[in-house]
């Protein structure tokens, strides 16, 4: 049964955001490609679960009503897209020639290479005394960052470093994996979700080199490969961001290395480029989806939404443009600001 | 400002070790921004005015000293910086021999300069599902056919990733006595400390873990408890596994 579980998680954890990816990017009317509604689909199940879980959590309101309202979120998202029934192909106009087939096959043994490691590979951080040990509590007490991950006991307000989770509940998400999963949220974290994770990165790579060099299939590849070699070869240091996604990416901090700074710069360009509405409703929801992850989320999504929209605003010399994206980190301000008083009061 | 200044310079120094990856991204960035102008606008100024903002001293006093500040650094996108400079060059140049040329040069530049992340990052083959050490697992499975909710005092390592294991699983304290997550109490540092001595004090730990009602005490392979202890405060040998010795005080058999 255990291995039943196994798979089938593996499977839904890349088939429910692709599902939940292909019906957000019809709502917005987005041009769908595959690693586009992997990546969006896990951005518009990050933004949601943000949305509703920091307000329940201040409520003290139970897990439950987050398993409801989230699944009712991503069920109407994917019926929505099946509903409409309208997605990519997977391989048309792919490898026609010879070298095209010989540097995507490269690619695919690589990324197999890549995606395989990250769930045979263990890695144990201490960290995850808090992380994963939140998300484990939140399954076996229904309740949210109300037990000391430490003893397992009982308290009843958010003490020392819990504070941070209120406002950036990533154990949540994990939480969440377990309990739909029916597996343990150390599992979800440890075993299923690196690779997940590492592919909708990868889809993340894939995106910026359709930007960098529009359908040139081989250079696309070739800048796929090339991330992936740094990224395997830069353990220079504890602290880089390529560390942080190679040994933990299961941790909120290390997808925004990982997934979410990229995806910030990827969207930044699309709003530059092309400045489409749904650029800027992609923009919001990645916002929240970094809010989620870590308290540095809410930093970082400042700090880059800050820059992008003064740079944005002079050189299109339309201040709107600035506007629009300083006004997405009022989600930010206001999360900083509940952190801030639940600071002062612990 | 200077404090401001020496602390960028301590964590990039600690961010960036020996620098080798930050060079490679200044020479592919400054190889961008001179072939590629399509992304000046949407791409490299951007990076250009977050590394500035980072490295800033006054926004450091002003902001950034009061979070995490190297985690700063990963607005910077080194790596995508590099591949796409080294993608370009691969693109720029005519001949096939030349492209490869190039990514053979990027390739042992990186071969000899990085450093291999599955073989030194601190990776070992899956032990379990959760991934926890072979230990935890072991003294951990090893409580929980016992008791359905272990109460226990555990040694040092395994405190990290006991609770991981299962949830179940109440220990007298955690990663807390190293001053992380929530602040420990006095008990817990107490017997922490007399728990992790070269001779720890079984006396008071046994005393203690029986007014605090914790049923199960793991120690160490090499600290064996003596009989007459154990018969004092009601404690039995339950395990001997991976390097730990498990004791019990509870009503079930083992």
């Amino acid at each position: 049964m255990l291995i039943v579980n196994i798979v089938l998680a593996v499977l839904l954890s890349w088939i429910v955001p692709y599902l939940v990816g292909n019906g957000f990017c019809e709502v917005l009317k987005i041009k769908k490609t595959v690693p586009k509604l992997y990546v969006m689909g896990l951005i518009a199940i990050w933004a949601f679960c943000q949305f509703i879980t920091v307000p329940l959590v201040l409520l003290k309101a139970s897990f439950l009503t987050v398993v409801i309202l989230l699944s009712a979120w991503i069920l109407i998202l994917c019926g929505y897209g099946i509903y409409r029934n309208h997605f990519p192909s997977f391989i048309k106009g792919r490898g026609k020639s010879r070298e095209q087939k010989i540097v995507v096959l490269i690619t695919g043994i690589l990324i197999t290479f890549f995606l395989v490691a990250a769930f045979f590979g263990q890695h144990m951080d201490a960290d995850d005394s808090r992380f994963v040990v939140n998300a484990v509590d939140i399954v076996r007490t229904n309740k949210m960052f109300l037990t000391d991950p430490n003893t397992g006991s009982e308290i009843t307000t958010w003490l020392g470093e819990l504070g941070k989770d209120v406002t950036a509940p990533w154990a949540v998400y994990l939480a969440y994996c377990g309990k739909v999963m029916g597996l343990s949220p150390a599992v979800i974290a440890h075993t299923i979700l690196p690779a997940a994770l590492l592919g909708a990165v990868l889809g993340v790579w894939w995106m910026l080199s359709e930007e960098f060099f529009g359908a040139e299939l081989v250079h696309q590849c070739v800048f796929v490969d090339v991330l992936m070699f740094l990224y395997v070869y830069g353990y220079f240091s504890l602290y880089s961001s390529e560390t942080f996604t190679m040994v933990r990416i299961w941790q909120g901090k290390a997808v925004i290395a990982g997934l979410g700074v990229p995806a910030m710069f990827l969207i930044c360009i699309w709003i530059y480029r092309y400045g489409q509405k749904s650029a800027y409703a992609c923009m919001l929801f990645l916002n929240f989806a970094l809010c989620l992850m870590s308290g540095m989320g809410v930093i970082i999504g400042a700090l880059l939404l800050g820059v992008f929209g003064f740079l944005y605003g002079i050189f299109k010399r339309n201040w709107r443009i600035t506007m629009c994206l300083w006004g997405m980190v009022i989600p930010n301000v206001i999360y900083y600001g509940i952190y801030s008083i639940i600071k002062q009061g612990l | 400002m200077k404090d401001a200044i020496s602390q960028i310079v301590y964590w990039y120094r600690l961010y960036y070790a020996d620098g080798f990856f930050l060079i490679m991204a200044i020479f592919s960035y400054l190889y961008l921004f001179v072939h590629e102008k399509n992304s000046r606008k949407c791409f490299l100024y951007p990076v250009a005015l977050l590394a500035f903002c980072v490295v800033n001293p006054a926004l450091y006093w002003l902001v950034f000293r009061q979070i995490i500040y190297w985690r700063l650094f990963w607005v910077i996108p080194d790596a995508i910086i590099i591949a796409y400079a080294v993608t370009k060059m691969v693109q720029n140049s005519q001949r096939r021999t030349d492209k490869i040329i190039v990514l053979v040069i990027f390739a042992v530049f990186v071969l000899v300069k990085g450093t291999n992340v599955y073989k030194n990052g601190g990776f070992s083959v899956i032990q379990n599902l959760e991934k926890v050490s072979k230990p935890v697992e072991e003294v951990c499975a090893a409580m929980l056919e016992i008791e359905e909710s272990p109460r226990c005092i555990l040694p040092a390592p395994l405190l990290s990733e006991a609770r991981q294991y299962s949830g179940e699983i109440q220990s007298l304290y955690g990663r807390n006595v190293d001053g992380y997550i929530i602040p420990a109490s006095g008990v817990q540092m107490e017997i922490y400390h007399a728990m992790e001595r070269q001779e720890p004090d079984f006396d008071f730990i046994l005393r203690r873990a029986c007014e605090l009602d914790y049923e199960f005490v793991v120690t160490y392979e090499r600290n064996v408890i003596e009989e007459s202890l154990l018969d004092m405060y009601n404690y039995r040998e339950a395990g001997n596994i991976s390097g730990y010795r498990i004791y019990y005080s509870g009503d079930h058999s083992i």
